[in-house]
């Protein structure tokens, strides 16, 4: 058997399920009207499209893993669970894990970017400063560096919504899938920077290492590479993140997560579970009550 | 029906946690024949199943289809179905197929019954058309072994007798069938054997005549009854899997 074999439709069905539910096309509405208010509220979308980026980074900070989570804590609960159906055709956990990723990556990348887009449209025909389609010196404002930004957020977006699959799968109710999602929101959100926070506060790390304990946290792995990558390029600001560990902490997450979401289905993660489950059940047998 | 199994059982056991749902389970199912489970609930039926179809992983012993090779060896309607929603009944049997030979839903949706039905979304169908899409499923790809559980559940009577029938036509064909069922008088007017399970083990197997003359009965619920010794309460054996 192909190690991808089934991969095709299983995206396909993924992104049908995704273009089919109206509450996800409301979610995108949802986001342009967020950046609306931001943007009037903040007035970067005056001052091109370096300053609109910088003014969306934080709602998007928080807004991106809700919609990764929104999209992925579904994927494998309810009567979108058919797994166990599956294990009876030629489909590899590889290949369900994958082609459950990419169509649902796809819708997120369209839930995200489209408003986004519409938003960079509009900064071309009302935004500041003449631009320059290539940003070859500091101080210039550029389409691409918008574009670069719409691909960063679809990056992070990414990790979150893999990690929020390998969480889903790891429970067996999809309430518990909700709340496994929920959680990994919560530690996609808050978690890493208040970790890094701790470590600093508490002496564990040291300065030289921040750049590097920020990068593996999601985001401020994205916050850094977009004041790195997008708002580094046109000022004289850099240094915010290790640019390869930031870039690797997110490919990592989203590898991992993929990983564990595959691996979950196999009979070895089975066994695993039952041992586990028959120590427990000894141990709070032995525990008095 | 031919002696040849196409699947053989040995020594299956299934714990979860320190609940050991299934001991020392073995059987051999012979090809081209409808093979029922049967058993009071919590006996372990679904739990065998699951095992067997490669769903659940057992505790100890083996599993090994020794049937033709094809792409899906296995068919399997779960106990409880699930469709995605928002896809209509020929979708979701089309989705289905294109994992394998990429053949059309009508066919399949015609056997059941369903054929009326294939532009219906699978939210809008009743819980008995569910079943019967469930059955068509577990068919895509046409696989030598076909594992049902409980197929007649939330059937009325006369579609009850449909799917049984059909299950004895598909093993005229020479399509195996082991089905789980609580409709005792079916089983019997079907199955060509039956494994009685009580109490996560084979309690009894064979013939619908060997278990009657065995336990001295004139019908399955009466060797069901024999067995299990009827006490009116649910047999919990199993666990959450």
């Amino acid at each position: 058997m192909s190690r991808l074999r089934g991969f095709g439709p299983i995206a396909w069905r993924e992104l049908s399920t995704v273009v089919r539910t109206r509450g996800y096309l409301l979610l995108s509405v949802g986001l342009l009207a967020v950046f609306v208010g931001v943007l009037r509220s903040g007035g970067g979308i005056d001052g091109g499209y370096v300053p609109t980026a910088v003014d969306l980074l934080l709602p998007l900070e928080l807004l991106v893993p809700i919609v990764a989570v929104a999209l992925g804590y579904r994927a494998f609960s309810g009567d979108n669970d058919d797994r166990s159906v599956l294990r009876t055709y030629p489909v590899s956990d590889r290949s369900l894990a994958v082609g459950v990723f990419a169509g649902r990556f796809v819708g997120l990348a369209a839930i995200v970017g489209t408003p986004l887009v519409i938003v960079g449209l509009v900064i071309s025909q009302v935004g500041g400063p003449p631009s320059l389609v290539f940003a070859t010196h500091q101080g210039v404002d550029s389409p691409v560096l918008f574009v670069r930004f719409i691909a960063l957020t679809t990056g992070f977006g990414a990790a979150v919504l893999a990690m929020t699959m390998a969480a889903s799968v790891l429970v067996r109710t999809s309430r518990a899938a909700l709340a496994a999602a929920l959680a990994v929101l919560v530690v996609v959100v808050a978690g890493g920077d208040l970790l890094t926070l701790t470590g600093l506060t508490a002496g564990v790390l040291e300065d030289d290492l921040l750049g590097t304990a920020l990068g593996l946290s999601p985001n401020a792995a994205y916050r850094g590479l977009v004041l790195e990558l997008v708002v580094g390029v046109a000022t004289d600001r850099s240094g915010a993140i290790d640019i390869p560990v930031a870039v690797a902490g997110l490919v990592g997450w989203t590898v991992v997560g993929l990983a564990i979401t595959a691996g979950v289905g196999q009979r070895s993660f089975s066994l695993l579970r039952d041992r586990i489950k028959t120590r427990t059940d000894r141990l709070r047998a032995a525990l008095p009550r | 029906m031919t002696d040849a199994p196409i699947l053989r059982l040995d020594a299956i056991s299934k714990s979860f946690g320190t609940v050991e749902a299934l001991s020392d389970v073995s059987a051999s199912i012979p090809s081209g024949s409808v093979v029922a489970v049967v058993g009071p609930n919590g006996s372990g039926k679904t739990t065998l199943i699951r095992i067997l179809v490669g769903d659940l992983a057992e505790t100890s012993g083996s599993v090994a289809y020794e049937g033709p090779e094809a792409d899906r060896p296995i068919g399997y309607l779960p106990q409880n179905p699930t469709f995605r929603p928002g896809f209509t009944a020929a979708e979701t049997l089309s989705f289905y197929s294109s994992l394998v030979d990429g053949s059309e839903p009508e066919p399949l949706l015609k056997r059941v019954g369903l054929a009326a039905a294939a532009d219906r979304n699978v939210e809008a169908l009743s819980g008995g058309m569910r079943q019967l899409l469930g059955i068509a499923q577990a068919t895509v790809g046409d696989p030598p072994l076909v594992v049902l559980d409980e197929p007649a559940s939330g059937l009325d009577p006369n579609m009850s007798a449909n799917v049984f029938q059909t299950a004895a036509e598909m093993a005229g064909a020479g399509t195996t069938v082991l089905l789980s069922s609580h409709d005792l008088t079916l089983v019997e007017e079907t199955a060509d054997s039956v494994i009685v399970l009580a109490r996560g083990t084979v309690a009894a197997s064979g013939t619908v005549e060997e278990l009657r003359a065995t336990f001295d009965v004139d019908s399955l619920r009466g060797v069901l009854n024999a067995v299990v010794e009827d006490t009116g309460q649910v047999a919990v054996v199993g666990g959450n899997p």
